[in-house]
């Protein structure tokens, strides 16, 4: 893929958090229409850095610039977090948990709040939970909540997208639905910030690929990765193996998991 | 109209100042309560319940008066209250202590502060039954106009903060990355709070002003499936149980504020009996077996 404006640049940023290193001189940045796929072990550093371009933490050197747009405002973003279990009481339903996406405290109503029930809808049926949309959050399955959250982060048409393991506990079709979205968006011009430990996944559909693990240990091209780089990030040995009949290069990710737990960061 | 007027007894003016003055409280509490209830921040509206008797023994000690509240009195206790408020957010902010225990902690210091205070100022706590289980037929004009300004703050904080509230209750993390100002979010609501608290311990007392924070959100989570609707229900129970709280404290010659709370939980059990039934409906619909948020249903 060429090289497009930059939307965010990360310049040298290195963050402690209670008197411990979790990222160092970490310089990279992604463009429109540009998806970048973030890897390494656990404990990597790579929740925390979607975190800085949030602006959820500032980092204790270095920084983020947004580039602003044409009104002089910093790109919107959307975020589909790493979630754990979520409150079995909570009573919002489905599609209210969308809507909730969208930006600005004022309630809305009349027109705009019918436009908001469309577009909810819309992009329900997007993720493949329109059937869902009338049921409580809480009584969905977990991948399930995932292509909930996805729909959230865009129902206000964000021109970054920062996902953090979205496809973890998510079926094949799930998956699938999952990166047939992203993959339009990119043609959208929305650039795509994905980390996930599905090496495969990652390196069938990211631009770029950037592998954490505290500091930046390699950037590049996804086509340019090489086995040895993802070996050596994930201190493991790593079986690569090509699939005959499409003619792909994929690496097992069962070897990378045993890696990531070798390495042993726990949660980020 | 006017027989039933009578039977009410809002041919007095102190009649009739209770009434107004419940059903501000009620408004003010059933507005606040389903975010008490989603945010999971019923114990901290318990603690400043009880932190604010503190702040009643430094208004009986500091300014020399009876239990019957005055401005400074409401002021200092606000005061306080405001100021635990703020510890109870301050230390729970951080990622090393939940925030119950944060309540636990602030809430059980102010408690002992206002003992050790009324104690030391040889004040005995005789009086205290009116704090602790409110006196709804003694509110008078000036706790009319604060509870009135109470509402109005109220409705200037949920009006102007709707949309980012509602992604506050349903993930504090998520919310701050969508770019809620979650901080002040927290501290405002607290505050708000704290005199919901104060000023509602007036009407229900200081053991009872929690049920007004709590159960008139948990009767809407259970109906509602959207913030509107679960804060509308919310209201309408508030409503409801104060003027038929009162209705029965008439004719039962009993305190009015745990009729009140009784009434608000009995709106309660049918909530949950309706929402019940609704889940079974619901899961036979889909074949059954299906977990609701009650469980296995």
């Amino acid at each position: 893929m060429p090289r497009t404006t930059p939307l965010v640049r990360v310049e040298a940023v290195t963050l402690d958090l209670s008197g411990r290193r979790i990222l160092e001189d970490v310089t990279l940045e992604v463009g429109e229409g540009e998806f970048l796929g973030l890897i390494g072990p656990n404990g990597g550093g790579k929740t925390t850095l979607l975190r800085v371009l949030l602006g959820v933490l500032r980092p204790s050197s270095g920084e983020v610039t947004w580039a602003c747009g044409a009104e002089g405002r910093s790109p919107h973003i959307g975020y589909v977090p790493q979630k754990g279990g979520l409150d079995r009481c909570y009573p919002m339903s489905c599609r209210e948990i969308v809507e909730q996406g969208r930006l600005g405290a004022w309630p809305l109503w009349g027109e705009r709040a019918r436009h908001l029930r469309e577009r909810a809808n819309e992009l329900l049926e997007r993720v493949g939970m329109s059937e869902h949309s009338d049921r409580p959050f809480a009584d969905l399955s977990g991948g399930q909540q995932r292509r909930c959250l996805l729909a959230r982060s865009l129902v206000d048409s964000p021109s970054v997208l920062l996902l953090d393991e979205p496809t973890a506990g998510v079926d094949r079709d799930g998956q699938g639905i999952f990166c047939s979205i992203l993959r339009d968006l990119t043609k959208q011009g929305v650039a795509v910030v994905l980390v996930s430990h599905d090496i495969p996944l990652v390196t069938r559909h990211a631009h770029r690929i950037a592998c954490l693990g505290g500091s930046l240990h390699w950037h590049g091209p996804a086509r340019a990765l090489e086995q040895r780089t993802i070996e050596r990030a994930y201190c493991c040995e790593l079986e690569r193996y090509r699939v005959e009949d499409r003619g792909q290069e994929k690496w097992r990710s069962e070897e990378v998991r045993v890696g990531a737990r070798m390495v042993g960061g726990g949660e980020e | 109209m006017r027989l039933l007027m009578g039977q009410w007894g809002l041919d007095y003016a102190f009649m009739v100042r209770a009434l107004i003055g419940g059903l501000l409280m009620s408004l003010s509490c059933g507005l606040l309560s389903p975010i008490v209830v989603m945010r999971r921040l019923s114990f901290s509206a318990d603690g400043l319940a009880h932190a604010s008797l503190g702040g009643f023994a430094i208004g009986m000690v500091c300014l020399g008066q009876g239990v019957t509240p005055t401005w400074g009195s409401y002021g200092l206790t606000l005061l306080f209250t405001c100021l635990v408020a703020v510890a109870i957010a301050y230390v729970s902010s951080g990622q090393r202590l939940h925030a119950d225990t944060a309540v636990g902690a602030c809430y059980v210091a102010a408690f002992s502060f206002g003992i050790v205070l009324l104690s030391i100022g040889r004040r005995t706590t005789s009086h205290f039954e009116h704090v602790f289980f409110g006196s709804l037929l003694a509110v008078n004009r000036l706790e009319c106009v604060l509870l009135a300004g109470l509402l109005v703050v109220s409705l200037v904080f949920c009006l102007s903060t709707w949309r980012w509230l509602g992604q506050w209750t349903f993930d504090e993390e998520l919310a701050r990355a969508s770019g809620v100002p979650v901080r002040a979010l927290r501290y405002g609501f607290m505050l708000l709070i704290a005199s919901a608290v104060i000023l509602a311990t007036r009407v229900v007392g200081v053991l009872l002003v929690t049920a007004m924070l709590i159960m008139p959100g948990a009767v809407g989570t259970l109906l509602g499936r959207r913030m509107l609707t679960i804060t509308l229900w919310s209201v309408l129970v508030a409503l409801a149980s104060t003027t038929v709280g009162f209705g029965l404290s008439l004719r039962m010659d009993a305190p009015p504020g745990p009729l009140i709370v009784l009434t608000a939980f009995v709106c309660f059990l049918a909530a949950h009996y309706e929402r019940r039934r609704r889940d079974q409906r619901h899961s036979i619909g889909r074949g059954g077996g299906e977990e609701s948020v009650f469980g296995q249903t």
